[in-house]
């Protein structure tokens, strides 16, 4: 009796999965896998001349960044990791990179209208000065946020984004609040793409505009004056938003992005509440020939971390 | 001739049956699931695979030279060859590569048809200075704006330049890194290849 009892669930289970199973032809035949592998290593040698000694580099004379990404997607689905190792990092990229793990894994869906994105994503917002989390493995950069990610398309020519989740921080697992969870949102129009009529306009017009929001709770930092140790509670919520303008009349091309940000002190500003301006405005002609370029920045207070 | 996926399938069935067996000692329990394993496994193995072995190119949105929306699949010459070259402003062997071929492009075109894509990985500091250098350089290509890496990094491109061939299908048959003078003359034998439907080794 016992062994019927899980005999026939056992069975009923499997029978489950033929259905699906049935495509695995289909399975088999879209599925592509892809990947990368890089490896840099290098050995330092002693020179006195320059006070390069054993003691120097920690004795440890021999170094190797390395990483393995995998990529598999199967018609609107993807997914990918990538595992890196630095034991111990090369010199010039930063200590905290020692280690080894998976800090960088993905699942994807993508449609004509939607993507959505859980685990880690690399995500900007107009040029890049409300958010920006991107990688550059030969400068040691790489700030992806974990989280979830929407992108979404109602019409041709409209598209909205939002993020929310942490950033990466070398190998520090998120807990007790040690950063801020950011939660930003983007939306995109492109003139040429939403009204029919201007399809084939030789004025391409499109605009935007992004927010950004960094929580973190129970942020609080000391400072000493004089002799006393003072603790500062740092706003929890610290913002960023921005406008933009993309437009193309024949050879001439006009890009402006203004970026204001509210509410943070930090090191970095040496903890005042002045706001945070950025203002970005490129202004070039081109032609079979001949390119002329003119642009203009101006930042004030910028640095949103 | 015998389909070689049933072999595979007979084999593994073989080895899985002995191994329940040694190691459980219900015996209509292993049955159960040995035939289940063998109905999967069947499945999976008993049909011919018609895969091709090529990488389709993925779906990536971007932007093209003027800075407004432009999807990877997009990317299109009506079934003939199509090249996308992975570059940067700031990066001299991509430069060179670009003006070389640039010299010898209309001649591509002529005997080919190839389209070549310049698929630009500058970011936003330096992505408004591409369509004048671009047109300064005189070059003929197709030049796409990549600015935050996205493209890049579904083609798995590491340093660049980062040079792909596809076929009339838009899938990826080759791909190359690095570039030293007279490599172009190789590009040009895969197109030519590409081109008369061989495959690629």
């Amino acid at each position: 009796m016992k062994k019927i009892y899980t005999l026939f669930p056992s069975l009923i289970l499997l029978f489950c999965f033929v259905p699906f199973l049935t495509n695995a032809q289909d399975l088999i035949t879209g599925s592509q896998v892809s990947g990368s592998f890089e490896g840099d290593a290098q050995y330092y040698l002693k020179d006195s001349k320059m006070g390069i000694t054993d003691s120097s580099l920690d004795g440890r004379l021999s170094r190797m960044n390395g990483f393995t990404e995998i990529n598999y997607s199967f018609k609107n689905f993807s997914a990918g990791m990538r595992f890196e190792a630095y034991l111990p990092p090369l010199v010039g990229f930063d200590t905290h990179y020692e280690g080894y793990g998976v800090p960088y894994w993905f699942l994807n869906y993508k449609n004509d209208k939607l993507e959505i994105t859980a685990g880690n994503f690399y995500e900007q917002f107009g040029n890049g000065m409300t958010l920006r989390t991107w990688q550059e493995w030969t400068l040691g950069y790489d700030n992806s946020l974990r989280g979830l990610r929407v992108k979404f398309s109602p019409v041709d020519g409209i598209t909205l984004k939002g993020v929310w989740g942490i950033q990466r921080n070398f190998w520090e697992v998120y807990s007790n609040n040690n950063r801020g969870i950011v939660k930003g949102g983007d939306i995109d129009f492109f003139l040429n793409d939403l009204f029919s009529e201007l399809k084939n306009a030789k004025t391409k017009v499109s605009f935007g505009g992004s927010f950004v929001s960094d929580y973190q709770r129970g942020k609080t930092t000391d400072i000493l004056i004089d002799t006393l140790i003072y603790t500062l509670k740092l706003p929890e919520n610290v913002a960023i938003y921005s406008g933009r303008l993309n437009l193309n009349v024949g050879g001439v091309n006009f890009y402006t992005e203004y970026a204001h940000k509210i509410n943070d002190p930090s090191s970095m500003n040496k903890f005042i509440y002045k706001d945070g301006n950025g203002l970005f405005t490129t202004l070039s002609y081109s032609q079979k020939g001949l390119g002329i370029l003119a642009s203009a920045k101006i930042i004030d207070n910028m640095s949103y971390k | 001739m015998q389909d070689p996926g049933s072999f595979y399938n007979l084999k593994i069935c073989t080895f899985v049956f002995a191994f329940i067996f040694v190691f459980n000692p219900h015996f209509m329990n292993k049955l159960a699931w040995f035939l289940a394993f063998m109905m999967i496994t069947g499945f999976g193995f008993s049909q011919e695979t018609t895969c091709s072995k090529n990488r389709p190119l993925p779906s990536v949105d971007i932007k093209d030279v003027k800075g407004n929306p432009f999807n990877t699949l997009k990317i299109g010459n009506d079934g003939k060859p199509i090249v996308i070259s992975f570059w940067a402003s700031w990066c001299k062997p991509c430069i060179k590569e670009l003006t070389t071929i640039e010299d010898v492009y209309a001649d591509w075109q002529e005997e080919t048809g190839v389209k070549l894509y310049a698929v630009s990985i500058d970011d936003a500091r330096s992505s408004s200075l591409i369509a004048p250098l671009v047109n300064g350089k005189n070059w003929d290509y197709i030049v796409l704006l990549d600015q935050n890496g996205d493209f890049k990094r579904a083609m798995n491109v590491g340093p660049i330049p980062h040079t792909f061939v596809l076929n009339g299908k838009r899938e990826i048959v080759w791909q190359h890194t690095s570039f030293a003078e007279g490599s172009e003359r190789d590009l040009i034998n895969i197109i030519k290849k590409v081109k008369n439907g061989e495959e690629i080794k």
